[in-house]
C-alpha cells in the first residue's frame, strides 16, 4: 500500500470510554483513496467507535487519526436519522444548506443524490410515507449529495429485510463505483462483507485488529452469490472471527494473571 | 353522536334544573333558575365582558411569559448541565410553595402601583412550571444520532435549535402549553382571589363581589364565562397542536 499525504490512517488510536472502559486498543490501519473496506466483528467490539472517531464525534485517548476532513465525510447512521417533519428534499439538501451553497448548486446535487438511490419520484415525500429501505435510501442520497472523499456507513442496513438489504448493498456498489469515494462499512454480516468490500478488517471483543484481509477481484458482477471465490472469502472471514473467541478467552485469563 | 349526546345531556339537565327549583321553590340566594342566569348575564353584560376581557388578559400574559421563559429556560437547561444544576433547586422551591402565600409579598413588591402587574406575576408562578418541565423534558428525549448529525453537517447553535431541537421538542412543548393554559387562567382567579382587581374587575372578583351581596345568579354567570374561557383557550391550543403536528408526528396518525 502506498503512502500519500491523502490516506486516511489511524496511527495507534485508543478510546477509552470514561476513563475507564477501553473501547479501541492501538488501532493502527490506512484506507487508500477510493477503496471498499468493511469492518467486521462481534457486537459491542468497537466498530461503531471507529466510525465515530474516523468521523471526528470522539476524540481518541491516545494516537491520531490523519486525513480525514470533516467537510467531505458522509456518514450514514444504522437508522435513517431523518428530520421527520422535513421532506425528503430538505432532509438531504439540510447539511449542504449548513455549509452555505447556493440554491441552484443544492437543488443539482439533491435531484442527482436521490436518483443515484432511485427516489427521484419522492422528493416531497415525508419520512413517514416511506417504507424502511427508502428511508436508508434518503439517508444514503443525505450522505452523497455533499459528494464525500470518504463515506462511513455504520451498519446502514441492518434493520432491514433480506431482499431490501440485497438490492441495497448492489447499489450500494453501484454508487461507490460511481462516485469514487473511499468507503468504511461496518457491519456484523460475514457475507455483506464478503459481497461489498475489497479488503475486510476483522476486529475482536477487545478492540483490537485480528485480521487485515483482501477480498477477491470479481469476474462477474452479477452471479459473484454464486461463486466459489465468495463462499471462500466468507469462509476466510468466519476463520478470523472464529480464531478470535479463542484469542479473547486467552487474553482474559491473562489479564487476570497479571490483575 | 359526538357533539348530539353531550348537548342532549345537557339540555335534559338544564331542564330538570329549571323545573326543580320551581317546583321545590329553591330560594334564589341558594340556587338560581338557569332561566335567572341567563338574565343576570344579559342584564349587566357590558360589565360581564370587561371582567372576562381583564381575566383573559391577565391569563394571556402570564401564559405568554410562561411560555418564553419556560421554553427559554429548557434551552438554557439542554445546553448547561451546570445551569440546570445550579437553578433547578430554586424552580422547584418555587413550584412547590403555595402561591397562596407568596402572593401577599408579590403584592408589597410589585401590587401597590400596579395589581394587574402583581397579578400576571402570580399567575405566572403557577402557569410556569409544567411548561418548563415539558419543554425540558422534550430537548432531552433527542435521539443522540439526530445531534450527531447535526454535529457531522456543522450546524452552529443557532441552526442546530431551529432547525433540530424546537421542532422535535414541539410536541413535547405543546403538551406543556395545553397543560399551562388551563393553570393560567387557574392562576389568574386565585391571584384575583388573592389580592383583588384592583381598578380593573375580573370574572373571579365578580364573584366574590356576587357572593357577598347574595347574588348567585351573577356568581353562576361569571361561573360559566370562567368556564367558557378555559374551553376557549384548551380547544384553541388543541387547535394549534393539530395544525403543528399532523403531518408528521406519530400522534396523528
Amino acid at each position: 500500500m502506498t503512502e500519500t499525504p491523502q490516506n486516511l490512517s489511524l496511527q495507534n488510536v485508543c478510546v477509552d470510554y470514561d476513563n475507564q472502559h477501553r473501547a479501541l486498543d492501538g488501532l493502527t490501519c490506512s484506507f487508500e483513496p477510493g477503496s471498499f473496506t468493511a469492518l467486521v466483528g462481534p457486537s459491542g467490539c468497537g466498530k461503531s467507535t471507529v466510525l465515530r472517531t474516523v468521523a471526528g464525534l470522539i476524540a481518541p485517548s491516545h494516537g491520531e487519526v490523519v486525513g480525514a476532513g470533516d467537510n467531505d465525510t458522509g456518514y450514514v447512521f444504522q437508522e435513517p436519522t431523518l428530520l421527520a417533519w422535513r421532506n425528503v428534499y430538505d432532509n438531504v439538501a439540510m447539511p449542504m444548506r449548513f455549509a452555505g451553497l447556493s440554491a441552484s448548486e443544492i437543488d443539482q446535487r439533491v435531484r442527482h443524490a436521490l436518483q443515484m438511490v432511485g427516489l427521484q419520484e419522492r422528493l416531497d415525500a415525508l419520512p413517514r410515507q416511506l417504507s424502511g429501505g427508502m428511508k436508508m435510501r434518503v439517508s444514503l442520497a443525505r450522505a452523497l449529495a455533499n459528494r464525500p472523499r470518504l463515506l462511513l456507513l455504520d451498519e446502514p442496513f441492518a434493520a432491514l429485510d433480506e431482499m431490501t438489504r440485497m438490492r441495497l448493498d448492489d447499489d450500494l456498489r453501484d454508487i461507490w463505483q460511481q462516485a469514487k469515494s473511499t468507503v468504511i462499512f461496518v457491519t456484523h454480516s460475514i457475507t455483506e462483507a464478503a459481497y461489498l468490500a475489497e479488503r475486510v478488517l476483522v476486529m475482536r471483543d477487545d478492540g483490537r485488529l485480528v485480521a487485515d484481509l483482501s477480498m477477491p477481484t470479481r469476474q462477474d458482477n452479477n452471479h459473484f452469490r454464486t461463486q466459489a471465490s465468495y463462499h471462500a472469502a466468507c469462509t476466510t472471514i468466519s476463520d478470523a472471527l472464529g480464531h478470535n473467541a479463542h484469542d479473547v478467552a486467552d487474553s482474559r485469563q491473562t489479564q487476570k494473571a497479571t490483575d | 353522536m359526538r357533539y348530539l349526546l353531550p348537548i342532549l345531556v345537557g339540555c335534559l339537565v338544564l331542564g330538570f334544573w329549571e323545573f326543580y327549583v320551581d317546583y321545590a321553590e329553591i330560594p334564589k340566594f341558594v340556587l338560581p333558575a338557569p332561566s335567572a342566569i341567563a338574565s343576570a348575564l344579559a342584564n349587566d353584560a357590558a360589565g360581564f365582558a370587561s371582567a372576562t376581557w381583564v381575566t383573559l388578559r391577565i391569563t394571556g400574559f402570564a401564559f405568554f411569559l410562561a411560555l418564553v421563559s419556560g421554553v427559554g429556560l429548557a434551552i438554557i437547561f439542554s445546553r448547561s448541565r451546570a445551569a440546570e444544576m445550579a437553578v433547578y433547586p430554586y424552580v422547584v422551591t418555587l413550584q412547590v410553595t403555595p402561591v397562596v402565600a407568596i402572593a401577599p409579598l408579590i403584592l408589597i413588591w410589585v401590587g401597590f402601583d400596579n395589581v394587574e402587574r402583581a397579578l400576571v406575576i402570580i399567575a405566572w408562578i403557577v402557569t410556569f412550571f409544567p411548561m418548563l418541565t415539558n419543554s425540558a423534558q422534550g430537548l432531552k428525549s433527542i435521539d443522540p444520532q439526530l445531534h450527531d448529525l447535526m454535529t457531522l453537517s456543522r450546524a452552529n447553535g443557532w441552526q442546530r435549535l431551529t432547525t433540530l431541537e424546537l421542532p422535535a421538542a414541539l410536541p413535547s412543548i405543546l403538551t406543556g402549553a395545553k397543560i399551562s393554559g388551563g393553570l393560567a387562567l387557574i392562576g389568574a382567579v386565585v391571584a384575583e382571589f388573592v389580592a383583588g382587581s384592583g381598578a380593573n374587575t375580573g370574572l373571579a372578583w365578580r364573584i366574590i363581589e356576587a357572593g357577598n351581596r347574595l347574588e348567585i345568579a351573577s356568581m353562576f354567570a361569571a361561573l360559566l364565562l370562567l368556564s367558557a374561557v378555559g374551553i376557549v383557550l384548551f380547544y384553541t391550543l388543541s387547535l394549534i397542536e393539530w395544525l403543528c403536528l399532523r403531518r408528521w408526528h406519530e400522534s396523528f396518525r
